[in-house]
């Protein structure tokens, strides 16, 4: 007995060991949104969905802002994982840090239809919200622990851990996710590949308009979001653009949405800025979300919107 | 409690270590069985676990009566309400709501609306396996095949006993219930084989099951969108996944029963190398298939009398195992189709032709052999897409979007599909090497190199390809 229990140990230290092994490795290729999970808690934030994660940058707002502004990072997701809602707003409180500082905290809420929307739920019914269970929901340890966390590995981490160690390898580092949340996107550029990911992309949206309705709940969860955030600094509501075929399906899917936005901007006496008129001025990956260059440029007209203190643009 | 959770591997080795603690000490055992089952069961929601307590001490209290009764009449009465307590539970949480709809859409057919109300029920986990295993008990001392036990502890640590609880082996109270009333000392042997089987069961579960899940969600849910060729691809996997899934849980389960020095029954016994479905359903599910077969089947005159009565009694056991599986028309369907595919095999009286593994004594099949598993598992396949599909109606168009042709080039998740080839193939064939073997890790016969190579290699194939996310097992909502 006592050989195969020696034999048994030998088998689990190799596991555990192989395991650690892994999780020590774990940086900045493997995954999407592991480092927002080990670099504690954010004083200012960049909130929303894939267009966010990718699309506005804490570096070019730290650089910009710095003299009045606490550190931003960027706490955004997937519109599966973080549309406006309940289990999104107690991440954000989770992983914001509410201790007073020298300098204003600011809150960048990236707003858009599929934000606020609710998939296959004509009835708005919360129990069947996609986000449910997934690891903004399951997780207790949004801003408290460093590298590695194990709870996002084991609730968030759908992959085998085996791929922490050759993903970086075989995706030839397509993906990195930055320290400060940002996700940088390298895809190749060609007029050919955007064209290609850019008409999927539109087709899988055309898809998608008859499944999404907007959700009143989501609304009321944004708004409560804002509510929350304005309790530490200042909030404002960012539209960022995509490709003018994707803008006429967000158009067709919620026609009102801007009304909607510069309602909450004069209820709340804060700015939303929509750059939806001037999406010829930047390059998308696939039509949908910022290519990295046209991230850092938009990231440097918000900062110095913010810093003059722009109105909305909303109209009189 | 998932066995492929974190929670699960620290509670297993727990409580291996304490068990062993209490050796020779049999009451002790039995007692820190029945509170861990219930911890493993409470885990889920602890409410459920009243059911568990009132189904096993009413079949307790039942047993001892029945043994009691010299009186025929109240023998069946006491059985009839064993029958009544469990299978009335089993039809609440699980069937309430489809026979009230299925009623009120049967009433619209005919243009009558009724209002007709559902109910918000949460179907516990496991309850089809554990009722269906404390009735073998009450139905067997009612046929004098076995007699009562008094020991209160034993007998609910029988009923819940953890390995098995939720998604079987289904076992009959004359092959566990002893075991509880025999020494257990612990036994390097059994210990080791029964790791190898968990090891095996969790290949199958996170490798295999998982990787093919992926696909087969997104194709089935959204089926439409997908070419022939897709389609067939997903039917495919789908066989692969519930193969891994369940078998693998049942692996998983034996293993861990036997650490604890329990044997339970084999529930899988390489299905998918069958040379028709007759076979194929003697080595899938076996203990809920002999459950049907013994408790129902017989009964109802099995295979003697007319061929009118043996195609009724056909039927109505494939249709009741389908049933079984969920309240929903997709499981009837089904149940129902394979019985048409054994029908056959009924009529030409061929039904008992393949009892013994395939290609015995060799290494390889014969052609013949080959032609004839590649056809049961086709028609397996196509069955499977009525068990899947989350409707009859999604099912006939699935088949039908297939048979329409579109057989174009393209294959979606290609990179996952090419993954999946060789793991699968990798699968059949340590399968195939083991397919006489009581498990299919069943390599005690081999050198220590060879053994320990391919744990290393196992373990390997769950590190760097499995997926780590407790995604819960298929079976649990049966």
């Amino acid at each position: 007995m006592k050989k195969t229990l020696i034999k048994f140990s030998l088998y689990i230290g190799l596991i555990v060991g192989i395991h650690y092994f892994a999780a020590m490795q774990a940086e900045a290729y493997f995954d999407p949104f592991y480092l927002r999970f080990t670099t504690g808690q954010h004083t200012s934030m960049i909130l929303g969905t894939s267009r966010a994660a990718q699309g506005i940058l804490p570096e070019v707002l730290n650089q910009k802002l710095d003299d009045e502004y606490t550190e931003t990072g960027n706490f955004s997701f997937t519109v599966a994982n973080s549309p406006y809602g309940e289990i999104y707003l107690k991440a954000i409180q989770q992983k914001l840090d509410t201790s007073k500082q020298d300098k204003q905290n600011i809150f960048i809420l990236s707003v858009d239809p599929w934000s606020i929307a609710t998939r296959n739920n004509p009835t708005d019914n919360t129990a069947l919200y996609r986000e449910n269970n997934l690891f903004l929901d399951n997780m207790k340890t949004i801003g408290k622990v460093g590298k590695p966390n194990y709870e996002y590995l084991r609730k968030g981490y759908v992959e085998s851990w085996g791929k922490i160690l050759y993903r970086p390898i075989t995706t030839k580092r397509r993906m990195r996710l930055h320290e400060d949340g940002w996700l940088e996107v390298n895809v190749p550029m060609s007029e050919a590949e955007v064209q290609r990911r850019t008409t999927n992309k539109i087709n899988s949206y055309q898809g998608f308009l008859s499944d999404y309705s907007l959700s009143i709940n989501r609304l009321a969860q944004l708004e409560q979001t804002i509510l929350y955030l304005k309790k530490y600094g200042e909030v404002v509501l960012v539209r960022l653009p995509v490709c003018v075929e994707i803008a006429a399906i967000e158009g067709e899917l919620m026609p009102d949405f801007d009304k909607k936005m510069c309602v909450l901007s004069q209820k709340y006496t804060l700015p939303y800025w929509s750059f939806m008129n001037k999406s010829s001025d930047y390059r998308y990956t696939d039509g949908n979300h910022l290519y990295k260059k046209s991230a850092r440029k938009i990231s440097a007209e918000i900062a110095l919107m913010i810093r003059e203190n722009r109105p909305a643009t909303c109209g009189n | 409690m998932l066995f492929n959770s974190i929670e699960f591997l620290i509670f297993l080795p727990t409580t291996f270590m304490l068990y062993w603690l209490l050796q020779d000490k049999m009451k002790w055992q039995n007692l820190f069985i029945l509170a861990v089952s219930y911890v493993f069961y409470g885990w889920w929601d602890l409410r459920f676990l009243s059911l568990i307590v009132l189904s096993s001490a009413v079949d307790y209290a039942i047993g001892l009566g029945l043994h009691q009764s010299e009186n025929k009449s109240k023998k069946k009465l006491l059985l009839a309400v064993s029958l009544a307590v469990n299978l009335g539970l089993l039809g609440f949480f699980k069937y309430y709501n489809f026979f009230v709809d299925s009623f009120v859409d049967a009433f619209e057919t005919l243009g009558i609306a009724l209002n007709a109300r559902t109910l918000n029920i949460i179907l516990p986990v496991g309850i089809s396996f554990y009722t269906f295993q404390t009735l073998s008990y009450t139905i067997d001392i009612y046929r004098n095949k076995m007699q009562p036990t008094r020991d209160v502890i034993a007998f609910f640590a029988y009923v819940s006993f953890f390995p098995q609880l939720v998604a079987g082996p289904i076992e009959r109270a004359s092959n566990l219930l002893p075991q509880f009333f025999e020494k257990r000392t612990i036994s390097p042997a059994l210990i080791s084989d029964g790791l190898r089987q968990i090891l095996w069961g969790m290949f199958k579960k996170i490798v295999i099951a998982d990787n093919c899940a992926v696909i087969v969600d997104a194709v089935f849910s959204d089926y439409g969108s997908y070419n022939s060729t897709m389609l067939v691809v997903a039917a495919v996997l789908f066989a692969f996944q519930i193969y891994g899934d369940f078998s693998g849980y049942s692996d998983i389960a034996i293993g861990t029963a036997k650490l604890f020095g329990f044997r339970l029954m084999t529930n899988f016994a390489v299905p998918y190398f069958s040379r028709d479905i007759a076979e194929f359903w003697r080595r899938w599910h076996i203990s809920l298939s002999s459950w049907f077969r013994d408790y129902l089947y017989i009964p109802l005159g099995g295979s003697r009398g007319k061929f009118f009565m043996k195609l009724r009694n056909v039927f109505i056991i494939f249709v009741v195992s389908g049933f079984w599986h969920g309240a929903n028309w997709t499981f009837i369907a089904w149940g129902g189709l394979n019985a048409v595919l054994f029908l056959p095999l009924l009529i030409r009286g061929t039904n008992r032709k393949h009892t013994k593994v395939v290609a015995e004594n060799r290494y390889l099949p014969n052609i013949r052999e080959v032609i004839q598993m590649l056809r049961t598992f086709v028609l397996t396949v196509i069955a499977w897409v009525f068990f899947r599909s989350d409707s009859v109606r999604d099912s006939v168009y699935y088949l039908k979007k297939i048979i329409s042709g579109n057989f174009s080039q393209t294959i979606h998740y290609q990179k996952d599909v090419m993954l999946l080839i060789p793991l699968i193939g990798v699968m059949l064939m340590i399968e195939w090497i083991n397919r006489d073997k009581s498990h299919q890790l069943d390599i005690q016969r081999f050198s220590p190199v060879i053994r320990h190579s391919m744990y290393v290699f196992l373990l390997l194939l769950i590190f760097f390809f499995g997926k780590y996310s407790s995604t819960t097992f298929i079976y649990f909502q049966f």
